[in-house]
This record gives structure tokens, sequence and C-alpha cells, in this order.
């Protein structure tokens, strides 16, 4: 259309060299003193479209790259009630905004969905490359259109695109005009300064924020629902267990420390201590471990403490007793699927040398990866090590069984972990080891993570 | 570049200064030399040995936090081999051997009981199978060489430098960067570089001086996208002007302080030498252009055309009455997708301010097309170079045009 108003995407803004006198539409933009145009952030893209129309003025869209797409499915879904409901709201929001489902509950299908109902290109981005094979797979599966990743050396942009957010980061000034539906699994994470861009850069019109734990600490679910939308469906963990969610048991191990174990602990960590309070700082102040790490840098006696911070924490992370405890639950659920959950790659990779267990790590290629988690699924490989790639999202719906061997405080860490093994199966049973080195400040760390309704109630 | 840990600054009343190394500084040219000698006797080593090596070699220098600097600007630059065709697939054998394995233990068990097992499948010592299990992780790959050409000890120092300057402007979000009496080829190129680095900037010109505020396309908005790591290479040019001062407000820790720097700080640019050059004809037009009306400048000033494209004009002709200013940009043969992208620019949005010096070999053999172009108001045609006295006329009808309005 040749119209009297232009739009123009540039590195992740709207601009337009002129516009009509309409103040709502001036609200949107910012006259740019350094350039002469008016500009304004990409998401505001729909809203501007929309008044135009409104206003009835011709406009040429020389910003967005995209249109229309014919995505039908190839077989087609049959919804559980949960996400036929999520969808319908979704819908209803005129195609923004956010669903809360647990773990689980099936995410990536009601994505599916979305983009078989709104019929535009899309971008996933998801937290990790394995998350980003897996969405591969399953659209690739749902789709007859080619799938491409961007992500893990994998340079592979399509209509339907999956990649990850710190990916998504680097490229929206340069791909947030080709996408009509941006999806943000695991939306949590949209929060972070440097991942806000992806949605404040791209134009996509139609947005879906996905994710089991909306809630944070700082008050950041508030930008998921500015740039993606309000919250339009939740679904609690309880509503579904046993139901769409597999029952589940948590049992926690304590494990003590041999005595020669137990007495360089102590040395090790009360070396580490009485720096922290010579130098007057509180490590739970936001700045506390910074400040730590930095004057730890500064001296000999520095070194030496941060050098007994960390022989403390390998002693409670892979203490014999540990790997004892780790080598019964392999040998009790040889059967099993099993799920190791370390805090650390040298953990991880520790373990696979001793046993000669397959780990997932950053490390692990794109290929290996998504061959590791196929012959996870078959049974070929029936173990699998991982720090925190395997936290969210990945579906392993064959895991019955999680071991915790050590890990962050985090609630939203921990329940994440223990959604790995909660994929429905008949008959299926989850069982969650909580590993945990007794006498040591690891306990604490137990206690902190554990504090989520899925841990308040008795199976 | 420097992580965070490895940046050297005082922040002295609120101005952030980088501790720089004397260029000419014997020691660290000399530890600069060892380290550049270490990584070519290193070739063939695994990347965690030559890290070691290095890094040894740093923490027994005077001052490590330097030295631990200098470590990571050549760990930056090496290349290691890829990963040996086979090692995952030798990795799944052994994997799917333990996994058998596993599965036909009895339930008693002890870890010695299932390595011994393991070892008498396998068919090889577990030591030697646990070695080779993941000998491709990035840190066993083995030294390759230098990603381009090898630096000296001296372009290492030199690097050192200009990564502690671009250290805090990672937290920025525009700089302010003044250049006194630059010559034009130097401000091209500065300009240039400004454009790759898909920066926007700001140009004010007091004199001979030139004062740029640069920042990225959406810093003038509440978006959280930051231009640091832009900022950061722009400032990789900075020095070609030779006389300039650079003030950027970055937060390197908490606290927000305002970074300075200027020619007198021992910066050298990375970026090759050459400047490029004015050609022949444009200095011969300049020489001739003689007009009671116009004056010429050569003084490349960036114009902000189309959407969101940085022309720099070939030269400008100013009136001498009116101080009403004419740029003229040229498009050569090879010139017509540029071309081609002006013209649509100038639709999007009209600059009266610019014309277009159009070789008639551009000219497209479509009759509409052509004549659209000879029609342009915008457009002088010329064969080789616009003559000084078609450029006169057009600039006459110009001024005529303006004052009439």
């Amino acid at each position: 259309m040749d119209g009297s108003c232009e739009l123009h995407f540039d590195c992740g803004t709207l601009v337009a060299p002129t516009l009509p006198d309409d103040a709502r539409l001036l609200a949107l933009f910012q006259k740019d003193g350094r350039t002469g145009v008016y500009r304004a952030p990409a998401w505001h893209y729909r809203d501007v479209v929309l008044r135009l129309r409104e206003l009835g003025v011709g406009y040429d869209d020389r910003a967005k790259r995209f249109e229309p797409l014919e995505v039908a499915l190839t077989v087609p879904i049959q919804p559980f009630p949960h996400q036929s409901a999520a969808l319908e709201a979704w819908t209803k929001a005129g195609g923004r905004g956010l669903v809360e489902l647990p773990t689980g509950a099936g995410k990536t299908l009601l994505a599916v969905l979305a983009i078989a109902h709104v019929k535009r290109p899309t971008l996933v981005v998801v937290p990790t490359l394995d998350l980003m094979t897996q969405w591969q797979g399953v659209l690739a599966r749902h789709f007859s259109v080619p799938v491409g990743m961007l992500g893990g050396g994998v340079n592979d942009r399509q209509s339907l695109t999956v990649t990850t957010y710190d990916s998504a980061a680097m490229q929206t000034e340069f791909h947030g005009n080709r996408f009509g539906l941006l999806v943000c699994d695991e939306c949590h994470h949209l929060p972070a300064p440097s991942y806000r861009f992806i949605a404040e850069g791209s134009l996509a019109p139609y947005r879906l924020g996905l994710t089991a734990t909306l809630e944070r600490t700082d008050g950041g679910e508030r930008v998921c629902e500015e740039l993606l939308g309000p919250r339009v469906h939740r679904t609690d963990i309880r509503e579904l267990q046993g139901e769409y969610l597999a029952p589940y048991e948590v049992k926690q191990v304590a494990v003590p420390l041999t005595a020669d174990e137990k007495a360089r602990y102590d040395e090790a960590r009360a070396l580490y201590l009485n720096f922290v309070r010579k130098l007057g700082v509180r490590l739970s102040a936001p700045d506390g471990w910074a400040r730590f790490l930095a004057q730890s840098q500064r001296s000999d006696e520095g070194r030496a403490a941060y050098r007994a911070y960390r022989e403390q924490r390998r002693i409670a992370l892979t203490s014999s007793g540990k790997q004892e405890v780790l080598w019964r639950i392999l040998l009790a659920h040889r059967e099993d699927r099993v799920l190791v959950f370390t805090d650390d790659n040298e953990t991880v990779y520790t373990l696979a040398r001793r046993l000669l267990l397959p780990a997932l790590t950053h490390h692990t290629p794109v290929p290996e990866r998504k061959a590791l988690l196929a012959a996870f699924s078959s049974g070929e490989l029936p173990v699998l090590l991982t720090s925190r790639v395997l936290n969210e999202g990945v579906d392993v719906p064959e895991a019955r069984v999680g071991v915790v061997l050590s890990g962050s405080g985090s609630v939203r860490e921990h329940v994440q972990r223990l959604g790995r093994i909660l994929r429905k199966r008949p008959g299926k049973r989850a069982l969650l080891y909580e590993v945990c080195s007794a006498q040591t400040a690891e306990s604490g760390i137990s206690e902190r993570r554990r504090q989520h309704d899925a841990y308040q109630e008795e199976p | 570049m420097l992580t965070r840990e490895l940046l050297a600054f005082r922040v002295s009343k609120g101005v952030l200064r980088p501790a720089f190394v004397k260029r000419d500084d014997e020691a660290l040219l000399s530890l600069a030399s060892e380290l550049l000698a270490t990584v070519e006797s290193s070739r063939g080593e695994t990347s965690d040995d030559v890290e070691e090596t290095l890094g040894l070699s740093a923490g027994a220098f005077t001052r490590p936090k330097i030295a631990r600097g200098l470590v990571k600007l050549v760990l930056d630059r090496l290349v290691f081999e890829e990963p040996a065709p086979g090692a995952s697939e030798a990795r799944w054998e052994r994997f799917t051997t333990a996994a058998r394995t596993l599965r036909t233990l009895p339930p008693d068990t002890s870890v010695e009981g299932y390595e011994a097992r393991l070892e008498q499948t396998l068919g090889v010592p577990l030591t030697d199978a646990r070695a080779a299990l993941y000998a491709d992780l990035p840190g066993n790959r083995k030294l390759l060489g230098w990603d381009g050409e090898a630096p000296t000890a001296q372009v290492l120092v030199d690097r050192y430098n200009l990564a502690l300057a671009q250290g805090p402007l990672l937290s920025a979000r525009r700089l302010t960067l003044r250049a006194r009496s630059p010559e034009l080829l130097r401000v091209r190129k500065v300009l240039r570089w400004l454009k790759f680095c898909r920066l926007v900037a700001e140009v004010r010109r007091d004199g001979p001086d030139w004062e740029l505020e640069v920042e990225g396309p959406g810093a003038m908005l509440a978006m959280q996208k930051k231009y640091g790591l832009q900022l950061a290479s722009f400032l990789s040019v900075v020095p070609v002007l030779e006389r300039w001062e650079l003030k950027a407000t970055v937060e390197p820790s908490r606290r927000q302080a305002t970074l300075t720097l200027s020619d007198k700080d021992p910066l050298v640019s990375p970026l090759p030498a050459a400047l490029g050059h004015v050609p022949e004809e444009v200095l011969s037009l300049s020489a001739s252009f003689a007009d009671d009306a116009w004056e010429l400048d050569l003084t490349p000033l960036p114009r902000h055309v189309g959407a969101a494209s940085l022309c720099v004009p070939d030269l400008t002709f100013r009136h001498r009455a009116s101080r009403q200013e004419v740029a003229l940009e040229l498009f050569h043969p090879w010139h017509a997708s540029a071309l081609t992208r002006r013209l649509a620019e100038l639709r999007t949005r009209p600059d009266t301010g610019l014309l277009l010096g159009v070789d008639r070999a551009l000219l497209s053999k479509e009759p509409t097309e052509r004549e659209t172009l000879e029609a342009h108001p915008q457009v002088v045609l010329f064969h080789g170079f616009p003559s000084a006295k078609k450029l006169r006329e057009r600039l006459g009808k110009l001024e005529a045009a303006r004052a009439s309005t």
C-alpha cells in the first residue's frame, strides 16, 4: 500500500519518518533528535498498527518481514482440558499472555496449538540447548514445514525457529521483524536485563509466555506481563497430580562425612569463614558474594580463603559417602531411568569417568545431546548425569527416579528438577532422592530449596 | 576483551581512569614476548596445558593482574583443533557397555565389583578408558596456532591498553567524542566505523572541531538493550583521530563514574592504518570551483537519510549569503544498488539538501526508469565527473527556489 506513513524496523526499534497528528500514536513514539525520525521500541508495533487502522490512515509497512503462514497440524491433537482452557483464554486475550502450567502438563503442545491457531512465522525462545533440540523435534513432528534452530553452533533460521535466550538476545536486532508469534518458554527468565530485549526488540504482535513458576523474588513477573501480556491461565501442580502428572515421593538421605572428610571440611570451612568475618562481609547481602570474591584475590590470605571455600564445598558435594549412596541407588534402580543432578560440571565429569556413565553438560555437542536423550528414552542408556542443563523443561517422560546429589538453595531449581520425573506414564510413581551431606552447610541449602508447596504435602 | 576481574582502573571524584601501562614498559614487553614464545612452543598441546603454562608465567610476573590480562588477550586469539572424528562414537560404545554391565549385576555388588566386571568386559584397563572418555572436551583440544596473524609484543601491550579502556565501556549507554581539527579522511573513517558498529550519532561542529554523541538506535527509549559491546568496538577506531577526547558514563561496579580518555592516553587503533583517499577529481573540482555565491567544503558532513541510514556525502556547497548547505553524493557505475537504495530513502524521507551526482553509465536502458532519473529534481547526471559549470547551474536553481519560498 502506498500510504501517508511508513513503518521501518531498525535494530529492534520501530521507525516512522513521519506520523499523522494523533496524540495516542505520537505517545507510542519518541522523536529521535539524532536522526530526525520517530522511534519506538519494536514491541509497540501491534498498538501502532491497530491505531493506524483505527484512524483509517494508510501506511506502508516496511517493518514486518513476515506474512501469514500456512501451517496445518500433521495429525490432529486432542488437548487435555487444562490445555484447551489455556488456549481459549489466550485467544480471548487477543493472542497475548502468560500461561502457568506445572512441568509435564504439556506446555509445548499448547504452543503447537497456538502456532496452528494464529498461523504466523514463530520464534520459540528456550533456556537451554537441550530444550532447543527437543522443541525442534516436537514442532517438526506436528507441522509439515521445516523447523530451524539458532544456537549451539547451529544457524538455520526458518519460518518456525527455536532458539535459546542467549542467542535470541544477540540476534533480535537482526531478526526481530521476521516473526509474528513470539513464544517464550520458561518465561520467568525474560525479566533478566540481558534478555528483556528479546521481547522489547521484537515486532511480534502475538506473544505467549509459558512457565511453571512465574513468581520471581524481584517482582520480575510484571515485566513478563508488560512484554508478553497478562497471565491468562494457571493450573496448580496439585490439580493435575495423579491424573495428568505421575504421583511422586521425595526421599531425603543424609550422608555423614567420614572422620577424615569431616576434619578436612571443618578446617577448610573455618579458614574460609574466618576470612569472611575479618572482612566484615555479610554473604547474604546482595553484593556479599561479589565482595568476598574481589577481596579474596587481593592477598595471599584471601586466595587461601578462596581455596578453602572450594575445598569445603568439594568435600560436601562429592563425599565418599555420597558416592556410595549414589551407587546403591543406581544399583537398586538398574531397571529404571535415573537422572542424577549435581551442582557443577566438575562433579558430573568426575562421576562419569568413575562409573563410565554419560554426562550431559553445556559442553555436550547438540547432536550428542539429541542422541543421549533418545537413548535415555529408549532405555539403551538408563542413567544420565547432569549439572543444571536438564533443570528445565526437557521432556524425559521415561525418567522415574531423580537423584539430587547437590544443588543450589533455589526453590525454582529444585521444583524444576522434580518436574523432570513427573511425566505421566501408566503405573508410574516418581521418586526423588535428595542426597545431602549431614553436619555441613549443605543441610541448610537443602532446607531452603524445599520451601515449595510440592514438598509440603505427604504423597 | 578483558573480563571484569581483569580490569584495572581508578575512580577519583567520580572520574574513572584505566590504569594504562606504558607502551615502552620493558618488563611488560619482555613478558609479552615470553607469552608469545610460549604459544609458539606449545603448538600441539592441550588447551588446559597451554592455559596453565601461560598462567604460571603470569603468576610469576611482578604485576600478576596485568599479566593475567595479557594471557586472556592471548588466549582469545588462539585456535584449537576441532574434536577428533570418532571420539563421540567411542564414548558411546563405552556407555552402552557400562549400561549393559550395570543391568546384569547382582543387587549387593560393590562399586569395586562393578569396576572389575567393567574392565573385564571392555578389555582395556579402566584407567585408560576413563582417561579417553572425555578427551574431546574443550580443555583437551590441541593448539593449532593464531587466529590470523601472530601479534608482536608491542601489539599485545597496545591491545591490553585498548582492552582496559573498552572494559568499562561495556556498561555505557552512550559516549561523547570530541575531535580537534581532525583530518577529513580520519573523520570519514570514524563515521564509516560508526555505521559498521550499528550505532548512531548526533554530530555537532564547532569551527574545525567535531563532537559526536554516539549511542545505539534504541538508547533513547526505555529499553534494556545495551550497546556496550558496540561502543567498545567503536573505541577501536577513535585513536585514528589523533587529537581527541572521549567521555562516557559507565558503571563498572555498582557506582556510576565518568570514563575519560584522550589522545594523551597510550591508545593505538588496531584497525588497518589506511585512511582511503580523496579522489583526484574531487580535489581538482575543489581547486577550480570558484563561485561568488557558493563555497565548497570537503568536510564529510554526515546526514541521516531514509528511516535508518547514514550518508557521508563527498562534498558540501554552502551559500555564502544564506549559509544554505547542499551536499553532493556521487554514484559511479559500480554504485548501482547503493543508488537504488538512496532513491528509495529519499522517497521515504525527502531531503532537499542532498544532490545525487549520478554517472550516466547507471542510467537504465528501460525508457521510463531512464526518464524518471533524468527528470529527478535531485539528480545531476555526469560523465566521469560532474563539471563545475553544471553544478553551479543546479545550485543557482536551488537557491532561487529557496529564496522564492
